[in-house]
């Protein structure tokens, strides 16, 4: 999969923010909040051509505390979450 | 992550979302910023927190013109331009008291409204609906007080 072309990460005031920001306007209004290690994940895979669950398990297993079984259980349901809200394809 | 998280409002204070749209506008040179309004004061035309506004970097200032402005320090209102004098301006909400108005410098500006989404419409503020309803609100003056607080959903239907 791959994250959607046109949405940008903000971290405004702690929050941390998907937003749908093109060259010409930037919708506060459709705003989607990210916990910090789903916006961690963001960040990382936002630039990549394309990525796997397995990719999120590894940049989340190399960052945070937690076993293989529960990162990729995490992970497929943030992938899922994602695609589900339409900010990933 | 759970499936409960569906949709939040996040609301961010004021000062901060504010101060993050003008360097928006301002310094990152994008050319609009969409937010969904909040407070009555421009009351009838948008209303808390249904209605969206699509601000623009600062255009030279016009009467009927609708800012976002700095009015006082770290206090911000989204209001009608309805007087110029020189680098003076003054702005007042569509659905305050007559007497109610904001002054400020022109550099306090930090966007132009272009259009509005109203109940889910877009309305732009050179279409000829808003030229009509700006208008047709300016005329209607001397009863506004009583239009506004007589039955609101008579105008909201109105428009």
């Amino acid at each position: 999969m791959k994250t959607k072309k046109g949405f940008e990460l903000q971290n405004v005031c702690g929050e941390f923010l998907i937003v749908p920001a093109g060259e010409e306007n930037v919708d506060f209004s459709k705003i989607i909040s990210l916990n910090s290690t789903a916006a961690y994940l963001w960040e990382n895979v936002a630039e990549m051509e394309s990525f796997t669950v397995e990719t999120l398990v590894e940049l989340l297993t190399k960052e945070y505390d937690v076993d293989e079984a529960t990162a990729k259980e995490d992970c497929q349901m943030i992938a899922e979450r994602w695609i589900e809200v339409g900010i990933a394809e | 992550m759970t499936k409960s998280d569906k949709i939040r409002k996040v609301h961010v204070k004021n000062d901060i979302f504010i101060e993050e749209i003008r360097r928006m506008l301002h310094e990152e040179g994008r050319k609009s910023v969409t937010f969904v309004v909040r407070g009555i004061s421009m009351r009838p035309f948008l209303e808390h927190e249904r209605d969206k506004v699509i601000l623009a970097a600062p255009q030279p200032p016009a009467i009927g013109q609708v800012v976002l402005a700095e009015f006082h320090e770290k206090t911000y209102a989204l209001h009608r331009i309805i007087k110029i004098d020189g680098n003076t301006i003054t702005m007042r909400g569509d659905g305050n008291i007559l007497k109610q108005t904001e002054t400020f410098t022109d550099d306090k500006i930090i966007g132009t409204a272009k259009a509005f989404i109203r109940k889910g419409k877009y309305i732009g503020t050179d279409s000829h609906k808003w030229r009509f309803y700006s208008a047709l609100w300016h005329h209607l003056r001397p009863i506004r007080r009583v239009l506004l607080a007589i039955d609101r959903r008579i105008v909201k239907k109105l428009f």
